[in-house]
């Protein structure tokens, strides 16, 4: 199975287009142009929402969190660099407010947003896979937020490691040392379900 | 669950390019942390747009705005102020000393004043009165 790419995400290739058409729409938001504002909303916000919910674990938080975000990045447009694609900055800002919203709300249960069909192994039966899930649910909680957070944004929704680095403001190689982390304690603890392949 | 880039030691090789993705990996993680559902895109578009609306005209986002550049100016400003009251503080200072000090009454009569006038000017001096008429009571 392929994991889906980010819904707006620019293509890399892209990355100079993307970058003018950002700075173009910038410059006309710190002119007074509304409408602009409201481009670059529509643009960036699936992705952002992605990783709103991903840092958060749950839709309302996530569409909280991403109201949030683009009012700051609003606010606060006079200190974005013009000549950096606008993407990475509102992820940034993004895992940064998201982080205290979860520190703020552990309580709250994260919701269920599993999309109809499983994609979990076939070979497993319910109680399996449910025990499966239970383990490895407690495998993520015991991650580092930052490789639970590089893992799932990798792994299950298909980001470049460019991509997340610039989000957390990290090198690639700095993000892929926190993926080789966290895929190593989760194989650790799936091996029973899965087998060790490696 | 193996990827196509393997290190020597088994694991990713972390310093070379891009990891393969583990698609085994991410479908059992994508079974538990589940899948970003779908938002109402339009909805949430013209919520932000209201909130951003409300944002404009509140004083906080006013002051949130300038805040970057308020903050070093009145730091600036403050220094400024101090730095100026403590230039203008010395020669008033000194000019109030300079102010109280006594009016020699020798050197006016030796100038030609009058004893009585050199008397009144230096005892106005002294105790910075308009009218020094008390002085004739002692």
């Amino acid at each position: 199975m392929t994991p889906p790419a980010p819904p707006t995400a620019p293509p890399v290739d892209d990355r100079a287009a993307t970058v003018a058409r950002d700075a173009a729409l910038v410059q006309r938001v710190r002119a007074g142009d509304d409408g602009a504002f409201d481009e670059l909303v529509r643009l960036y916000m699936r992705q952002a929402f992605q990783v709103a919910f991903r840092v958060v674990g749950h839709r309302e938080d996530a569409e909280d969190l991403l109201q949030e975000a683009f009012l700051a990045a609003h606010q606060y447009l006079d200190s974005f660099d013009a000549s950096r694609p606008f993407g990475p900055w509102l992820m940034r800002i993004i895992a940064n407010r998201g982080a205290n919203l979860r520190r703020s709300r552990t309580r709250r249960q994260t919701e269920e947003e599993v999309d109809g069909v499983s994609t979990a192994p076939s070979a497993l039966d319910e109680s399996e896979r449910a025990e499966m899930r239970e383990i490895l649910t407690r495998a993520l909680a015991t991650l580092p937020e930052r490789q639970r957070l590089i893992v799932t944004l990798f792994d299950v929704d298909g980001m470049t490691s460019t991509e997340i680095g610039e989000m957390l403001e990290l090198a690639p190689g700095t993000v892929r040392w926190h993926l080789h982390e966290a895929r190593r304690a989760l194989r650790a603890v799936l091996t029973r379900f899965v087998g060790d392949e490696e | 669950m193996t990827d196509s880039r393997q290190a020597p030691h088994g694991g990713e090789d972390i310093f070379g390019g891009e990891p393969a993705r583990d698609a085994r990996l991410g479908a059992l993680l994508a079974d538990v942390v589940g899948r970003p559902p779908e938002a109402d895109w339009h909805a949430l578009a013209e919520r932000i747009a209201t909130a951003r609306t409300r944002q404009r005209g509140s004083w906080l986002a006013y002051a949130g705005r300038w805040e970057r550049r308020a903050i070093p100016v009145a730091i600036a400003a403050g220094l400024a102020g101090v730095l100026a009251l403590w230039g203008l503080g010395m020669p008033a200072t000194a000019r109030a000393t300079g102010a109280v000090t006594p009016s020699d009454p020798v050197a006016a009569m030796v100038e030609g004043t009058p004893a009585d006038d050199a008397a009144r000017s230096f005892a106005r001096s002294v105790t910075s009165a308009e009218d020094p008429s008390f002085i004739g009571a002692y």
